[in-house]
């Protein structure tokens, strides 16, 4: 059995899912696009029974992917019952998605969620909503775990027995004699697709027009204008306003408003946290206090794991880690270079994946409370008219600003963008935005080159980096990634105390996907590395000797135009690993701190740093940008514009500041 | 007028939908019909976009969206200051409530004089002087 | 005693708050750029008579004796933090917390005239200043735990730390929560006009 969950954005639904499947679920994409898929089981009489969370719509056109997913799923696959959820307070407007799913399918179960905030702003005859529209229905709190066992019990039992949404006689008789044509070429819903071709839905004239039946469209055609012609409107309006009044009559049918007097806690939050001012500063603090919370929380965790794998050095005597232990150990039994291929390929590999868990859990974690209060929607509210001109919506700031902590959650929280389009240009931007170990490392850099200025260097990078973003988002957004200019119709939710149990399945997903795909492709990245800096057979780690140092051999002639040493170009491909690697190698190839200081003039030592600050990003990210697009035409993309920016930058700047003398 | 050119605090009524294509029809599956009443309640910190009140829920709509909506200006009787004498235009409320209203005579296209300013406000009307509080004030409108 | 009253002590109070954690704005920034607080700054605790501006509004009027007690407290608090408080912190720190006085003060004049455009402010205000307090003591918790951790294998000397703003904010601000609970008496801006 197979059961599809539909329904507004921010009505719940996924508070639905998770109280029906539990933790039997999980989460991919939608084949060929970004839209997240969920799915899951619930067992109910011993039966398994399978649950699919579409995309929150709020209606069921061909003009946004995850309409055109949410319908398309139910005509394919033809669900055995839809669960229908419904915000109860914000009945009518809710109700207007079912007059399109009554078109679709009788088997629907109307979730009357968060029954107890409606409570508070209407009586809602539940009973009567129930005769008048011959649907099972059922009040529920799902955050509170109430009405979850009166739903599974109607989708197995529930009696359907719909009543028409009629429209007005003028355009009753047109379906009628479209939907007989249609039946006569066999597809179904018959009435569905009549009303949809009438409408204009893109979508079905195609499928109508790749099947040869032209004279459907012709017929449509005629009927569309009569319509127009009789009511004085485009059809679009007509159907609308004719679905409207349904959803309005059923609404003051079943729901009588209860006055109340007093302002709402939303209407008061908002009337500050978007204040003229105050809004755009108390943004930026709770910015800063998500970020602060995330990293330095999560930075005892990720020193205890480092230190468990890797162990450390305590006045020039090295403390044993997992990798240091296990290798010495399998050395007794195996060839040295299975051993150092296991433990310094595959485990090292494996702790850098375990490394991040600790941001990303708590990123989410983060993330998760403040879309699920309703501050998310605030803050798309509050920097729409920025983001516009980088061709993002408002919400776009939030993995822009990620990506200064460190791009692989960043770019994983892209997925609050909801335009397509938009969520690919916010993933190419993003790993322009240096992470927290580019940041240590230029850090590190700046005081060795630039002891007396070297903050000043480093805010220069991190104004370079939002400038190169700032351009690129306008370059990209007017060409490459010119989405179909999307309306911008934002919902402004009513503030709700997120619960524990949405805000641990959500963070929990995200981890788990990110350790399951992007681990493996981290771990796979790390023996990569690993072959390539000990072969050939007996040369040292990371050498000149070894396949990176030949290679950095061959790219030295371009390299040169940049200002970069052969020694900077092998600390680069390690950088390519994980960034903050970068001073280590620069140390092993070196030896010293002044003999760093002695290879590059201060230009090139800066050259080098806007090269790392746009060349492609580590490892993890990619992985993350591959997990999140899949994609490789658009990973591809990733790492050509990195390199390509990067490169371009830092011969500008090595070639005008050679020209003018700097830093030479 | 577009619904783009009101501000903060002005209620409007919706008269016509311009546009094509998606915008058209994202706004129309908002319930952003001829008919319907809107609310604007509060501008951004740049002006841009503008928050709205729809059908009781809250959405926000960029200038350039919003100048697709065609609309009139409407005032709810609850913000008419004692003394005027006003015109209604539109009752928001089900088949009920105008029923009641109608029983005050209050419905569209009646006249009446404000005596008290809102709230609890009392209107003359047709039918006699009545008394009215503030949930139902903001449900009638006037022009 | 009366709500109302409850609800304008818990207002007269919380400009005492405001007042505190201005001035821990002004130590913080004082102390990045110079290396010290000046003893100066506890005159910030004269924010905390900000009511006086408004004695028509406050009614009964004896409850403006509570104004003057928030003005004695917050003097008190802010002349033991400059001995004992570790006003240590970056730039972001003040800000937030000079955010969190102006949304205090800014709430006042609607306040006590118990209007939600008060209300509105206050709310967000004590809001974030719980918020922000929490998150720092949370910080302080992680680093201690971090600093034990780097500390595996070495004989390091015990954790010090003073005491944080943070806390004396969080424990100053259960008081100001009235005004929450009793959100119910509070009404619109146009309601008596």
């Amino acid at each position: 059995m197979l059961v599809a969950l539909v329904g507004n954005p921010n009505t719940g639904k996924s508070t639905v899912f998770n109280a029906l499947t539990g933790m039997r679920q999980h989460v991919g994409n939608w084949p060929g696009v970004t839209v997240e898929k969920k799915e899951g089981t619930m067992v109910v009489d011993g039966k398994v029974i399978r649950v699919v969370d579409l995309p929150g719509t709020y209606s069921l056109t061909a003009y946004s992917i995850e309409e055109v997913i949410a319908r398309n799923f139910i005509i394919e696959e033809k669900p055995d019952v839809i669960v229908h959820v419904i915000d109860a307070s914000n009945l009518e407007r809710n109700l207007y998605l079912l007059t399109e799913l009554l078109e679709l399918s009788p088997r629907i179960v109307l979730a009357l969620n968060m029954f107890d905030e409606a409570k508070k702003r209407y009586r809602i005859d539940v009973n009567k909503m129930r005769d008048l529209l011959g649907l099972p229905v059922v009040p529920m709190v799902a955050i509170r775990g109430e009405g979850i066992d009166e739903l599974k019990y109607e989708i197995i039992h529930g009696k359907f027995n719909p009543r028409r949404v009629e429209y007005p006689e003028d355009i009753e008789k047109r379906i009628e004699i479209l939907s007989d044509k249609i039946k006569q070429i066999g597809l179904e819903p018959a009435r569905w697709y009549a009303i949809k071709t009438l409408e204009n839905d893109a979508d079905v004239l195609k499928k109508l027009s790749g099947m040869g039946a032209k004279d459907v469209l012709h017929l449509a055609e005629h009927l569309r204008h009569d319509i127009e012609d009789i009511f004085g409107d485009d059809i679009e309006s007509v159907m609308a306003s004719s679905r409207y009044s349904f959803a309005h009559g059923l609404f003051h049918e079943v729901a009588a408003p209860i006055n109340v007097g007093g302002t709402t806690i939303t209407d008061m939050i908002d009337h500050v946290v978007t204040h003229k001012y105050l809004g755009i500063p108390i943004f930026i603090a709770i910015m800063y206090m998500s970020f602060q919370f995330v990293f330095l929380v999560a930075a005892p965790f990720q020193d205890a794991i480092d230190f468990f794998f890797n162990g450390k050095d305590v006045n020039g005597v090295h403390i044993n880690g997992l990798i240091d232990l296990s290798y010495a150990w399998m050395s007794t039994f195996m060839p040295d270079w299975l051993a150092s291929l296991i433990n310094h390929g595959v485990l090292r590999g494996l702790g850098a994946v375990i490394t991040f868990l600790p941001v990303i859990m708590l990123l989410f974690l983060i993330l998760s409370f403040l879309e699920d209060s309703g501050y998310l929607a605030r803050v798309a509210f509050l920097m729409d008219s920025i983001m516009k001109k980088i061709g993002l919506e408002g919400r776009g700031v939030i993995p822009l600003m990620l990506g200064f902590g460190c791009n692989v959650p960043a770019i994983m929280a892209t997925r609050t963008l909801k335009d397509e389009t938009e969520r690919k240009l916010s993933i190419a931007l993003n790993p322009f935005i240096p992470c927290g170990a580019r940041i240590q490392v230029f850090a590190f850099l700046s005081y060795i080159f630039f002891p007396d200025n070297a903050a000043l260097v480093l805010w220069s990078l991190l104004m370079l980096s939002i400038v190169v973003v700032f351009l690129l988002g306008i370059l990209y957004s007017k060409t490459l990634f010119r989405g179909e200019s999307q309306p911008f119709v934002l919902e402004l939710p009513p503030y709700r105390i997120p619960t524990l149990k949405g805000v641990s399945i959500h963070m929990w997903e995200k981890s788990e996907g990110f350790l399951k795909k992007a681990g493996t492709i981290i771990v796979g990245a790390a023996i990569i590395i690993w072959i390539l800096a000990s072969l050939p057979w007996g040369v040292e780690y990371g050498s000149e000797e070894s396949y990176i140092g030949m290679l950095a051999a061959v790219l030295a002639p371009l390299g040169v135009l940049v200002g970069l040493t052969p020694e900077a170009i092998i600390s680069l491909f390690f950088g390519f690993f994980a960034k903050e690697v970068v001073i280590d190698v620069l140390y092993v190839l070196y030896g010293n701190k002044g003999a760093i200081l002695a290879s590059m003039t201060p230009l090139q030592a800066y050259s080098f740093m806007v090269f790392m600050l746009f060349y492609t990003p580590c490892v993890a990210t990619l992985a993350t940008v591959y997990n999140e697009t899949r994609n490789i035409k658009f990973l591809l993309f990733v790492i050509g514009e990195g390199f390509l920016v990067a490169f371009t930058m830092a011969f500008l700047v090595y070639h005008i500041g050679s020209l003018m003398g700097v830093g030479i | 007028m577009k619904l783009s050119e009101l501000r903060p605090g002005e209620y409007a009524i919706v008269k016509d939908l311009l546009g094509k294509g998606a915008i058209h029809q994202r706004l129309l599956s908002m319930g952003i019909l001829p008919g319907t009443v809107i609310r604007v309640v509060r501008a951004s910190p740049f002006g841009d976009p503008v928050e709205y009140e729809i059908r009781g829920f809250f959405i926000s709509l960029r200038k350039q969206e919003a100048s697709y909506v065609e609309v009139d200006k409407i005032v709810p009787l609850g913000m008419v200051p004692s003394g005027s004498v006003v015109r209604i235009v539109l009752i928001d409320g089900g088949v009920g409530f105008i029923r009641n209203m109608g029983s005050m005579g209050i419905g569209v296209g009646e006249t009446v004089r404000v005596l008290r300013g809102c709230c609890p406000m009392l209107v003359q009307t047709s039918k006699g002087k009545f008394n009215i509080g503030r949930g139902i004030a903001y449900r009638i409108f006037v022009r | 005693m009366k709500n109302e009253s409850k609800i304008i002590i818990a207002i007269l109070y919380s400009q005492g708050l405001a007042s505190v954690s201005a001035y821990f704005s002004a130590a913080i920034v004082s102390n990045m750029i110079t290396g010290h607080t000046p003893f100066f700054l506890i005159s910030f605790s004269i924010l905390s008579l900000l009511p006086f501006l408004y004695v028509k509004k406050i009614n009964p009027r004896y409850l403006l004796i509570f104004s003057f007690l928030t003005f004695l407290l917050s003097l008190g608090i802010m002349v033991v933090s400059h001995e004992y408080i570790d006003l240590s912190g970056d730039v972001m720190d003040a800000f937030i917390l000079l955010l969190i006085s102006i949304l205090l003060f800014a709430s006042l004049r609607d306040s006590i005239n118990l209007l939600y455009s008060g209300l509105s402010f206050y709310l967000v205000g004590i809001g974030l200043l719980i918020s922000y307090s929490a998150l720092k003591i949370i910080i302080l918790l992680a680093d201690v735990f971090d600093y034990y951790i780097n500390c595996i294998g070495e004989s390091c000397a015990p954790y010090t730390t003073g005491v944080i703003p943070a806390i004396v904010l969080i424990l100053l601000t259960f008081p100001a929560l009235i005004p929450y609970w009793h959100r119910d008496l509070f009404r619109r801006e146009a309601y008596d006009s």
